[in-house]
């Protein structure tokens, strides 16, 4: 479906990633991660024709995007930027109503074709029923569905999008994805998104692009962890990925304070927590011992009933 | 239901205009009996034809003239308080009919007769300040300053005119000092049949870019990802903008915030940023806001009227003040 050969991105003379050769099949959600300034917007952008390749090619459905004018490109892919759209007094309807442009004629008529594609693209977003509101008057998230629904209007074989859950708080996110993951599922269309969310990348991508300095690394999620390369590109001495599950883990250890922790509840999970939290080591064999029960600690003799006043008697407060 | 409310926001519009065009014929200086227009006197069909229709005529085709290169101009610049006035541009056709009739005396008596030599160089001096305004544009974003830039295009416009003027001999800086009171009335139908033609032209390119126009409105970005070309639109623009702001400034001298104001009155009418429905309403808010302008440059008494610009003024500026605050 999408396949680059040999690209080099960058701006002007700089060159950010050189050599990349991706490919996406149809349905893919492909996440593209990596820490800041290894050129993921930039990728996005010369992807989405927005800025020319430093050199190499870039094909959808074996067409070289590079040489196509903007209409016939922008019915091969969509966008979803991170540019913040402020028009007052536009709706729901007309903003996805735009997603017609690339069919319709000089004054952009919409025939009923062209509209049963935008109330089916409402539908598919769950906007429909806000579809005469105003893009001021929703939500962010609500705002965000929408002109993910503009990108389906132009039905386009691959979307791309920039961050499309930067701003909104945890549940727009999450919904924002699982949208975006039942869309790839029922539409086949390809959608490549930018996210610092590795979180839900990892639980939500059939493979991930994984940028770091030195290139590009694509896989599915478990094989990138199994083999270290999130690590690589994102760990350094302060945190690491759990091999178990996958979650960052921050390791903000400056003490020598070490702490035994006797019990294998829940209650002892969430103090092996706040210990951690204070820089405090858990080990198997340390002079201080904390029985965890299921509703009170043990420590030093002391019977304690949260984990507030264990750490009170631990740090002696 | 969102066309039947249009359809009736458009009637009422278009009604309004019309009885604007009358009541605008109807009052003058002079006043005439009621059945003036059929009567045979020579003097009343006189003032009517050769007078008060042209002026009528030359306020519906400026008012809605402006008002349009108002509107592509906010779209444009995605800036609500761009207008030929505030940027600009009718700074820029002063300093260019400037330039004509005070620095052009050599030019051929027949080109300066005939209005066009005055139409093309406001428009150069039009196309000029634009240019340079869409150059800072690209570096400058905020809305403000971008303001304050086309201010202070305007002024250095302003004070090469005055430097000219300086320079210039007495017989055509009087031409320069009577064109500047510029009015509505100054345009007789010679001068008409140069400025209709090449507004309907204006006007037209306007309606032919109506859906790049909406295109640019989610930002040059979106815009190009839904397939248009921006660099031919912007330059559409800039045409589009010359042809209307510089012809209607060549004649009627430069008139202060409507082209700004107009705009905003549609859209909060219509309720709607659509420029396939905002371009009509611009065209028929601004004849009548126009003409309602002329009328009331009629009214503090017989045989005397306030220029048009002081009027102009009186109505757009709240509106700006209104705009800004509603922005906070």
């Amino acid at each position: 479906m999408l396949a680059t050969q040999h690209l080099d991105i960058g701006y002007g003379k700089r060159v950010i990633q050189h050599d990349l050769n991706l490919t996406a099949n149809s349905g893919d959600l492909i996440c593209l991660t990596g820490t800041n300034g290894t050129g993921k917007s930039t990728l996005l952008r010369t992807l989405a024709g927005l800025q020319k390749p430093l050199g190499g090619s870039i094909q959808i459905q074996e067409k070289n995007i590079t040489q196509l004018s903007n209409a016939t490109r922008a019915t091969l892919l969509a966008l979803v930027l991170t540019d913040n759209i402020v028009v007052e007094n536009l709706t729901l309807y007309d903003l996805v109503a735009t997603g017609r442009f690339p069919y319709t004629g000089w004054n952009g008529y919409l025939g009923q074709h062209d509209r049963d594609i935008v109330k089916t693209a409402l539908e598919q977003v769950n906007l429909w029923h806000k579809a005469h509101y105003c893009i001021n008057e929703v939500s962010d998230g609500e705002k965000q569905r929408g002109i993910i629904a503009k990108a389906l209007a132009q039905d386009t074989p691959l979307i791309l999008l920039d961050e499309p859950t930067a701003h909104l708080d945890l549940p727009n996110r999450v919904e924002i994805m699982l949208l975006l993951r039942r869309l790839s599922v029922n539409t086949r269309k390809t959608f490549i998104l930018s996210t610092h969310e590795l979180d839900l990348a990892l639980q939500m991508a059939d493979r991930i692009w994984l940028m770091g300095t030195q290139g590009i690394k694509t896989g599915i999620p478990e094989d990138l962890m199994l083999t270290g390369k999130f690590q690589e590109a994102f760990g350094n001495a302060a945190y690491h990925f759990d091999e178990t599950d996958g979650h960052c883990k921050i390791e903000p250890l400056f003490g020598n304070l070490a702490v035994t922790i006797v019990g294998q509840n829940t209650a002892a999970l969430w103090l092996e927590r706040a210990l951690h939290r204070c820089g405090i080591h858990v080990t198997h064999d340390a002079a201080l011992r904390i029985e965890a029960h299921d509703n009170h600690f043990v420590v030093n003799g002391r019977t304690t009933h949260s984990v507030e006043e264990t750490l009170d008697v631990i740090f002696g407060r | 239901m969102r066309t039947g409310r249009n359809i009736l926001i458009f009637g009422i519009l278009a009604i309004v205009t019309g009885l604007l065009f009358v009541c605008d014929i109807s009052f003058g200086s002079v006043s005439l009996p009621f059945n003036a227009l059929v009567s045979d006197n020579p003097l009343y069909r006189d003032i009517i034809y050769n007078f008060r229709l042209p002026k009528a005529l030359t306020a519906i085709v400026t008012g809605a003239a402006i008002s349009v290169a108002g509107l592509v101009m906010q779209t444009l610049f995605r800036n609500p308080l761009a207008g030929p006035y505030v940027l600009g541009v009718s700074s820029g056709a002063s300093l260019g009919v400037a330039v004509y009739l005070l620095a052009g005396s050599m030019l051929p008596t027949a080109l300066a007769q005939s209005g066009w030599g005055l139409v093309c160089s406001a428009v150069f001096g039009a196309v000029l300040v634009l240019l340079l305004v869409l150059g800072v544009s690209f570096r400058v974003r905020q809305a403000v300053s971008l303001l304050i830039v086309g201010i202070m295009f305007g002024q250095i416009a302003g004070s090469l005119v005055t430097i000219l003027q300086n320079a210039s001999n007495p017989d055509s800086l009087k031409l320069f000092v009577v064109w500047t009171f510029g009015s509505l009335s100054a345009v007789g139908w010679n001068y008409m049949w140069v400025m209709l033609p090449l507004v309907t032209i204006g006007l037209i390119l306007a309606y032919t870019l109506q859906k790049p126009l909406n295109g640019l409105l989610l930002g040059e970005n979106y815009a190009q990802g839904l397939g248009i070309n921006i660099t031919r639109t912007r330059v559409m623009i800039i045409v589009v903008v010359a042809l209307l702001a510089g012809t209607t400034t060549a004649f009627t001298g430069p008139i202060a915030f409507i082209g700004m104001a107009v705009p905003h009155l549609v859209r909060g009418l219509f309720r709607t940023a659509d420029h396939r429905t905002t371009i009509t309403g611009c065209i028929l808010c601004g004849a009548s806001l126009m003409m309602l302008c002329d009328i009331a440059t009629q009214l503090p008494a017989q045989g005397y009227t306030l220029p048009i610009n002081a009027i102009s003024a009186l109505v757009g500026a709240p509106i700006i003040i209104w705009i800004i605050i509603k922005q906070k």
